[in-house]
């Protein structure tokens, strides 16, 4: 991965492609490497949307290797929905694709003069940029197949936007296709999806044919390292255990049980149907269907912790919806019919929009009046209007702010203009810290990874005062900023968090990689690097610690059934990133 | 539900027991997920239950038992939290996510200090008791048919609900169906309109060989 791709699509003439040495950039993948060239070369003040914009598609650093659960592929940009930099990652194929090619990253650069579409093949061979408009307006399953009817068995992973993308609307994702070749990982957050749109782009179609594995510098050591890293993965009662079995959806009943679900937009704290919904009913439902329980999203996953949903028929539906969207989709609206959560997953991703923000704007719509809570058939016909692009559906394609706006609701769940996750930051004041301070708005996988009590960030962190949650969420967001770069799904952290030798087996996986001891102050340090950038270009773009903040009804409106309150102060939350 | 409260109701109850092979019992561990009643010695510690009353053992507690929560709170201290006559006790064997780590026992507690179960020492009681129990994801296979086999005291709308919708050849493998002393026919509960009167129905599971 010593090259970078880049296309200009906006050159005189029609698209022109560059490739060049990876040079100042070497050594970074992934997130560092999103956010390293962002933060460089597009100018914070720009409008996101606009030709001085890029679009960075980065495989993690260890992507393309055989090192186990290394699929994951940053894509960065200036975010049309926080208005601050953006990396949103996901699974799925063509992060070991893209980087078995040879590329650290793609960029797409300036604006196309016309309103033609674009799709981008790359082989061994080199690049073609083709002008192709009967693709304008397909969902991504239709756009996929009919990529697959043109490349045939030359299609081994495709990037893609939806409608929603095309449309420019700030909850559109970036799909990618997970071993199946089904458009069902992506990249969701910050609107991504309306960047690449915005470059004229409707997709990059991978094949990575004649092409091996990309090699370590230190074989032997590498292969023992991954072995002790696959073990402990396998041993562990989360990554080993809880996960193959029932998909990230466990959390519904835990979170429910504690009292820190949100339900109907954030208003109460647990849901009478969470069992109907929750990660064990789906995996028993999904078994006795024909579907799958388990199954991985990238060759190389050893955790496997998604599925396959199919209808009541037995036909495929969805993958497994993860438990992010079912309850975007379900306890937040409301909703405790998992059919329904699992044809709005759907057509999440096959409009090309992230289930997160876009079940928030559902639930804000419902707030407003426009539906019920719990009416899961105007969620199914919100999520069509956005697909078609009607006015309703522009206003809820522009995310939960935005219908808060269009409506006049006050209650609105988000940070920087994202909305919030499943976890309520009254109940977990915790993840609160992280919502307000992280670069990238409202995110429940900033301050993830590597706890403290491994990293040893800062110093000890007496974990019984309230004060330590301040020191917890810097060090897990440098974490995560670090495992980001890597490639590696950030579910590793469990076994990490408990498993010294995992974590050793990790640092040393990436050590036999560059070929040099890597160790936890390596992480520590790529971790700063990649937050002091986000930080710097954010507050380039004119963030303040004032954007640093949860919506203020999180301090004043208790939360059933404890009854609490978001405590942590602006001076607290001033100190996150006193380093 | 107390004991004042809650022994008329089980007193009262519908008793009603499966015979199944060790195959068909896996289809009920999902039921536990909505919680159930036993009858227990309370005023102890949570330690103290699961050792003495369940029958765990210490080693099975440290290794399996990740997540505790009493009356909806997370219990890190399970020597000294008392389970109290009316109690709501649920335990989970995976805790993904970062609040899933959060809500472990271990450095991230701080994440949830706010709800956090504090023992104030303030129960005197110790004796028979009633408490609700739910078990959740890895534990409902690994604990639930030791409860089932004892007996446990459902929700009559749950379990109707629960029963109603398993498949035909569920009942075709179960051998006997017995409800208050009698033996009855599988139709009853597979036509979906079975609701005793009690609103409790104490529940268990014969295993039979297959």
């Amino acid at each position: 991965m010593e090259k970078i791709l880049r296309i200009d699509m906006g050159a005189e003439g029609g698209p022109k492609v560059k490739e060049e040495r990876i040079g100042e950039y070497s050594g970074l993948g992934g997130r560092a490497l999103t956010t390293a060239i962002v933060s460089k070369e597009v100018p914070a003040t720009c409008h996101p949307l606009g030709s001085e914009n890029k679009l960075v598609i980065a495989p993690g650093m260890l992507s393309g290797t055989t090192a186990a659960m290394s699929g994951r592929i940053s894509i960065g940009c200036k975010s049309p929905l926080t208005g601050g930099i953006k990396e949103s990652n996901s699974g799925g194929q063509p992060a070991q694709v893209l980087a078995r090619l040879g590329y650290a990253a793609i960029v797409l650069e300036g604006l196309p003069a016309t309103d033609d579409l674009y799709k981008i093949f790359i082989n061994k061979d080199g690049v073609q940029i083709s002008a192709d408009n009967s693709l304008k307006m397909l969902p991504n399953y239709d756009l996929v197949a009919k990529m697959k009817e043109e490349y045939g068995d030359n299609t081994k992973a495709c990037i893609s936007i939806g409608p929603a993308g095309e449309m420019k609307m700030c909850t559109a994702s970036i799909a990618c296709t997970d071993m199946e070749l089904r458009p069902a990982r992506h990249a969701g957050r910050g609107g991504v999806g309306a960047v690449m749109g915005a470059k004229g782009v409707k997709v990059i179609v991978l094949d990575d044919t004649g092409m091996g594995m990309r090699s370590p510098k230190d074989p032997e050591k590498f292969k023992d390292a991954n072995k002790r890293f696959v073990e402990g993965l396998s041993s562990h009662p989360v990554t080993g255990e809880g996960l193959p079995a029932f998909g990230s959806n466990v959390l519904t009943n835990i979170l429910n049980e504690v009292g820190g679900y949100p339900t109907y937009n954030f208003k109460q704290g647990t849901f009478a149907g969470a069992a109907k919904i929750s990660g064990e009913t789906q995996a028993e439902t999904e078994t006795a269907r024909g579907g799958l329980a388990t199954h991985g999203c990238h060759r190389g996953c050893v955790i496997r912790c998604s599925g396959v949903y199919h209808d009541k028929d037995g036909h495929f539906l969805t993958k497994q919806p993860e438990y992010e969207t079912v309850w975007a989709h379900g306890g937040n609206c409301g909703i405790d019919d998992l059919d329904t959560i699992a044809m709005l997953d759907f057509l999440d991703d096959n409009y090309g929009v992230d289930t997160i923000e876009m079940g928030n704007a559902v639930a804000v719509a419902m707030d407003a009046g426009l539906a019920e809570f719990g009416d899961g058939e105007a969620a199914i016909n919100f999520v069509h209007e956005v697909g078609k692009g009607t006015h309703l559906g522009r206003i809820l394609g522009g995310g939960a702010a935005s219908v808060a706006k269009a409506y006049g609701v006050v209650r609105v769940p988000v940070v920087k203009g994202q909305a919030m996750p499943a976890y309520d930051p009254r109940a977990v004041q915790g993840i609160g810290v992280t919502y307000a301070t992280s670069p990238m708005g409202a995110d429940h996988t900033a301050g993830y990874a590597v706890a403290q009590n491994v990293l040893k960030v800062g110093g000890d962190v007496d974990s019984l005062k309230p004060e330590g949650q301040i020191e917890l969420s810097r060090n897990l967001q440098i974490a995560t900023a670090a495992i980001d770069s890597t490639g590696m799904c950030l579910f590793i952290a469990f076994a990490i968090l408990d498993q010294p030798e995992t974590f050793q087996a990790l640092l040393d996986i990436i050590g036999a990689y560059v070929g040099a001891d890597f160790t936890a102050d390596g992480v520590t340090d790529l971790g700063k690097k990649v937050l002091k950038m986000e930080r710097d270009f954010n507050a380039r773009a004119g963030f303040t610690k004032a954007h640093d903040r949860l919506p203020g009804y999180f301090k004043t409106e208790p939360f059933p059934p404890h009854n609490v309150t978001f405590g942590v102060t602006d001076e607290e939350l001033d100190q996150v990133f006193d380093w | 539900m107390s004991t004042a409260q809650g022994l008329e109701q089980l007193q009262g109850a519908t008793t009603l027991s499966l015979e199944l092979t060790a195959e068909k019992q896996e289809s009920l561990f999902l039921l536990l997920q909505n919680g159930f009643f036993i009858e227990a010695f309370v005023g102890c510690t949570i330690k103290d239950f699961f050792l003495n009353q369940l029958g765990l053992s210490p080693d099975y507690v440290e290794a399996r038992i990740q997540g505790i929560f009493l009356d909806g709170k997370p219990a890190d201290d399970i020597d000294t939290a008392i389970i109290r006559d009316g109690a709501h006790l649920t335990v989970s064997g995976t805790m993904p996510g970062l609040v899933g780590i959060a809500l472990r026992r271990g450095p991230l507690a701080v994440f949830r200090h706010t709800i956090t179960h504090r023992e104030t020492g303030d129960y005197d009681y110790k004796g028979k008791g009633i408490i609700k129990l739910k078990l959740l994801n890895l534990l409902m296979k690994e604990m639930g048919l030791e409860l089932l086999k004892k007996g446990i005291y459902m929700n009559s709308s749950v379990l109707a609900d629960y029963l109603g919708n398993l498949p035909a050849d569920f009942w075709q493998e179960c051998k006997t169906i017995t409800m208050d002393g009698r033996e009855v026919s599988a139709g009853l509960f597979q036509e979906g309109g079975w609701l005793p009167e009690s609103k409790l129905v104490k529940f268990a599971v014969v295993p039979k060989n297959s």
